[in-house]
């Protein structure tokens, strides 16, 4: 228990602090690395599907409360995104950093993708424009910024490598 | 099933998964009123807290460079003023001659936006005054560069959403500063589009957008609502073309608010011309709610 308090709580700073000091400072344009889905693939990678959709239903309702009119849809999108990515972990090869970056980049994409159809379908928000000109790259930006993270969370004994 | 979260059975995981995904299902279903609230109330508990104690740190660091600035900026503001002064006086007899005074004039409330990042997909955000504002549903909200919205829910005497003119359901009535063309401004992507210019009109790049007086238009059948003060400033041309197939021009809008890094906003109320001047004899009194640039 202490080991999961001690995970979670390591990773709630990583999300908050990571996306509200270092994201904007890293930025390119909208171009921006999320932190939130690095600390969530962690959350799952080491503790499971279950704390990975709890912990993505929780991230993504505090991300929620700023875009009121699109309340639960990145809950949702968190949500089905920690549950996916805790149940592929057993199949996963957790130390190759070409590996953990694509999970992280190929998360990444899939989360905003569903997302932005989410939007696109409830407000009638543009789709393609914001999907090739800030989805994409953030997402291959996510990607490399999660590799040093992740080998940090596997130095720190965050990550499990049993089943 | 072990005690460690890690290895519950996949049931478990499953049954979450769904009970996580109809919440939020449930969440996106209510009515857009009970949305807010019900996120403002989440807002308060779960980030509310956190993004106050983040703003007052910022805001210390950043307190004694502002100071310096504001004293300069202020000090030729004041210089300005006494000119302006004799301007609006003259103006004011004329306009006073002609019966056309207006008795309420509108102010600025400035406001803080409680998150200062505000992400992409983002179409409101929440606002907060320092003292009690009589807040209307509609009332313009600008920065120094120019509009970014209007106020959509009133939540308190102190607190707002508003929501912002990039949302993709808004359209603004604009007009352009040289020619007093008027057009429709909708958000697309990061930059807008002015709608409704005729193919044969003159539009360059470079014309300044500015905000007319004819009624604010908006989406989700709520019909015309709302009016801007004339003059406010929206954006710049920063694209024009014919196409040949179409009646009207294409005309792309770089917007003059920056939308990604809100921090302080000013909300327009009352029901008066935008920026009458004071009466004659309160002229020199300094106000609260402050002037126009």
């Amino acid at each position: 228990m202490s080991r999961f308090l001690r995970t979670t709580l390591i990773l709630a700073v990583l999300a908050l602090a990571g996306n509200v000091l270092l994201a904007p400072l890293m930025a390119v344009g909208e171009i921006a690395p999320d932190f939130v889905l690095i600390a969530l693939v962690i959350l799952a990678l080491g503790e499971g599907a279950f704390a990975g959709t709890l912990g993505g239903f929780a991230l993504g309702l505090v991300s929620d409360t700023a875009i009121p009119n699109l309340l639960g849809l990145n809950a949702f999108c968190k949500a089905l995104a920690g549950y996916l990515v805790g149940r592929s972990r057993s199949r996963l090869v957790i130390g190759l950093p070409l590996v953990e970056g694509s999970l992280v980049a190929a998360t990444a994409l899939g989360h905003d993708v569903l997302y932005l159809i989410g939007q696109s379908w409830l407000s009638e928000a543009a789709f393609f424009r914001p999907l090739f000109t800030v989805v994409v790259p953030s997402a291959l930006y996510t990607g490399l910024v999660s590799v040093p993270l992740i080998r940090m969370a596997d130095f720190l004994r965050l990550l499990r490598r049993e089943e | 099933m072990a005690s460690n979260p890690a290895y519950r059975s996949r049931r478990v995981e499953t049954l979450t998964l769904i009970v996580c995904l109809v919440v939020s299902m449930a969440l996106l279903a209510l009515p857009e009123k009970q949305r807010i609230r019900t996120a403002d109330l989440l807002g308060m508990v779960l980030t509310s807290p956190y993004h106050r104690t983040v703003a007052f740190c910022r805001d210390i660091s950043r307190v004694s460079r502002e100071n310096d600035e504001l004293r300069a900026e202020i000090a030729a503001l004041r210089l300005q003023q006494q000119s302006a002064v004799r301007f609006r006086r003259d103006r004011d007899e004329l306009r006073r001659a002609l019966g056309l005074i207006d008795s309420a004039p509108a102010t600025l409330v400035p406001c803080e936006v409680e998150r200062r990042r505000v992400s992409s997909h983002a179409s409101l955000v929440r606002i907060s005054s320092a003292a009690p504002a009589d807040w209307r549903r509609y009332q313009p909200v600008i920065t120094t560069d120019g509009l970014v919205g209007r106020i959509h829910t009133v939540t308190g005497p102190e607190t707002a959403w508003v929501e912002l003119i990039t949302s993709p359901g808004m359209a603004v009535s604009c007009e352009l500063e040289r020619t007093r063309l008027p057009g429709i401004l909708h958000a697309r992507g990061g930059d807008f589009d002015l709608t409704l210019i005729g193919r044969d009109e003159d539009v360059r790049v470079g014309d300044r957008v500015i905000s007319s007086d004819i009624a604010m238009v908006f989406g989700e059948g709520e019909g015309a609502s709302g009016s801007l003060p004339r003059g406010l400033p929206v954006g710049v041309v920063s694209e024009v073309s014919s196409p040949p197939e179409q009646l009207f021009k294409s005309v792309r809008v770089e917007p003059a608010a920056s939308f990604t890094s809100l921090d302080v906003v000013f909300v327009i109320t009352g029901t008066g011309e935008w920026l009458v001047a004071e009466e004659p004899e309160t002229q020199d009194a300094p106000s609260a709610e402050g002037a126009g640039p």
